[in-house]
């Protein structure tokens, strides 16, 4: 793929009924990579989804795929022929069967492979003569995830891929989402509130808080240069402002002072040497903490 | 693909249509017998409206041309016809469950195509139910050793599909506007009424009358197919249809 990015998105505004779900959210997915979209509920993934797909109208900002614009209805259907879409609901048509679906899905792509198709209808145990209604979720996921993955994509976009599932379920889907991945080279775009499975298989992060771009880092940077600071006073923490770049921040409780940096220690450290703390500890930090303390709540 | 997933969605009620105009249509012309011994033991009341229709009726059923023009084309194959029309008109997008409908709109293919697929489906379904009716006419007639003209038939039919499209074309409309599919159907009935109800009193609003172009009136008493009323018909439909199409293209998901 030439370009750098698959996903783009500038400034991206969306207001419903005077409530903004998206304010000046700015995002790069690279070409290749799987990202997780995090967010808390409400936070905008499933409207960002929907704007990248077509299915809503951005209010202002720009936002491209494959370098195609959204907003272009020609554009949108050229996005969707190379998109597999799995939404949070598995939208499915209960009048069909798998078989059914399957067929009705796959007059779209031209680059449908019936070879992937009875891989997955053997590795997911689907039946092809069961209706869909008959489906359960895990079922469901399973027979949208096939579709997703048959059309020959060079772009997968999950929205809450696993919700709902039971472990096992959980570990097929995304087993067979990673080796679809690594062997076609698509790009993964999926949002999803299970932090675990994003740390198993995203290799790049994006979290998105109240419409706007929080964090957006490669997973392993994430963990290499995101560390908590703390800092022990003799007396109350004083109220200071951090200059060094990187502090995300920063919280006073009594005599502790805890920083929240995203490009290490160093710089940190060394400006806090002038507030003569007592104590100094660092520590790594997860993704959940990373989350936590991005998407917290204001009291 | 598309058109069968919009046949798909509408071939229950496409199908009992297809079952039960057929059978009222056929049962309408082998009962010409009975309506005309029947019709020469009743004395119609003079002086009353409904007097004055049972007299208009015995008349029309002289012949049997008139008795098949009057029983169903004027009356029950239109009746129904609208009906089915209207059913055949509603659902669609905003019918379908939430997520059902974003697995639709993720599929490479414009709104104005699905819609347009959708569009002509349902016609074709409608033009189904009102041709096939107007042809058992002519093949049941010679049971009861009468004939009635393909030719007419054709034209009775035409009539009743470029009214029936009217009433399919509302409530294609109002698919685009209410998610539940029962309210598409109500409102496009409800027109369908009001016009009926404009036309009576009105006494036909002149030639512009939707009423008696549906019927075929002007074709049954000789002057022809009213071109005129079919084109303005035909192009409310093309219109109704262009802005439901519209109203579902410019909306978010």
């Amino acid at each position: 793929m030439a370009d750098a990015f698959v996903i783009e998105t500038a400034d991206l505004r969306k207001t419903y009924d005077g409530v903004e779900a998206l304010r000046g959210l700015t995002l790069a997915v690279p070409a290749g990579s799987i990202c997780g979209f995090l967010g808390r509920t409400g936070a905008g993934k499933t409207t960002t989804i929907k704007i990248l797909l077509g299915m809503a109208r951005p209010t202002s900002g720009r936002a491209t795929v494959f370098g195609l614009p959204v907003d272009s209805p020609a554009a949108s259907v050229d996005i969707r022929r190379r998109t597999g879409f799995v939404g949070d609901d598995k939208g499915l048509y209960d009048a069909m069967t798998v078989r059914g679906m399957i067929r009705h899905t796959a007059a779209f792509y031209p680059q449908w492979s019936r070879e992937l198709e009875e891989k997955y209808l053997r590795r997911f145990e689907l039946g092809a003569e069961r209706g869909i209604k008959t489906l359960s979720r895990g079922m469901r996921t399973k027979l949208a995830l096939l579709l997703a993955l048959c059309r020959g994509a060079d772009l997968l976009v999950l929205d809450e891929p696993t919700t709902g599932l039971d472990p096992a379920a959980t570990e097929q889907v995304l087993q067979a989402l990673v080796g679809h991945a690594a062997e076609r080279g698509v790009t993964v775009f999926f949002s999803s509130h299970q932090l675990a499975d994003v740390e198993q298989i995203a290799d790049h992060v994006a979290i998105i808080d109240r419409g706007r771009l929080a964090v957006a880092s490669g997973l392993d940077d994430l963990r290499q240069n995101y560390r908590r600071i703390q800092l022990v006073f003799d007396g109350d923490a004083p109220a200071y402002t951090f200059q060094t770049r990187g502090v995300e921040r920063v919280k006073r409780a009594g005599r502790v002072m805890t920083v929240l940096s995203s490009a290490g220690i160093d710089g940190v450290l060394g400006e806090a040497r002038q507030l003569n703390p007592v104590s100094t500890d660092c520590a790594p930090v997860t993704l959940k903490d990373i989350f936590l303390e991005t998407v917290a709540v204001e009291d | 693909m598309i058109w069968q997933h919009a046949f798909l969605e509408t071939r229950w009620r496409f199908l009992i249509g297809l079952v039960l105009l057929p059978v009222s249509a056929a049962f309408v012309a082998l009962s010409y017998p009975q309506v005309t011994a029947l019709s020469q033991s009743v004395t119609p009341v003079p002086g009353t409206a409904l007097g004055r229709e049972i007299a208009a009726a015995m008349e029309l059923s002289k012949t049997y041309d008139g008795y098949v023009w009057s029983q169903w084309f004027q009356q029950n194959g239109a009746q129904l016809g609208s009906f089915f029309a209207a059913m055949i008109g509603t659902g669609g997008l905003l019918s379908l469950d939430a997520a059902a409908r974003l697995f639709t709109l993720s599929l490479p293919i414009s709104r104005e195509r699905l819609l347009a697929a959708r569009a002509a489906a349902g016609l074709g379904q409608v033009l189904a139910l009102t041709l096939v009716p107007a042809l058992v006419i002519v093949i049941v007639s010679p049971v009861i050793g009468r004939g009635f003209p393909v030719l007419d038939a054709l034209a009775y039919a035409l009539c009743a599909f470029v009214g029936c499209a009217v009433i399919f074309s509302l409530a294609f409309l109002f698919s685009s506007m209410f998610s539940n599919v029962w309210a598409p159907v109500l409102l496009a009935l409800c027109a369908g009424a009001a016009l009926r109800a404009l036309d009576t009193i009105t006494g036909g609003m002149g030639g512009f009358s939707l009423l008696r172009m549906v019927h075929g009136e002007s074709y049954f008493y000789g002057h022809g197919l009213p071109w005129l009323m079919l084109l303005i018909s035909a192009g409310v439909s093309l219109a109704l249809l262009y802005a439901g199409t519209r109203l579902i293209a410019q909306q978010d998901f």
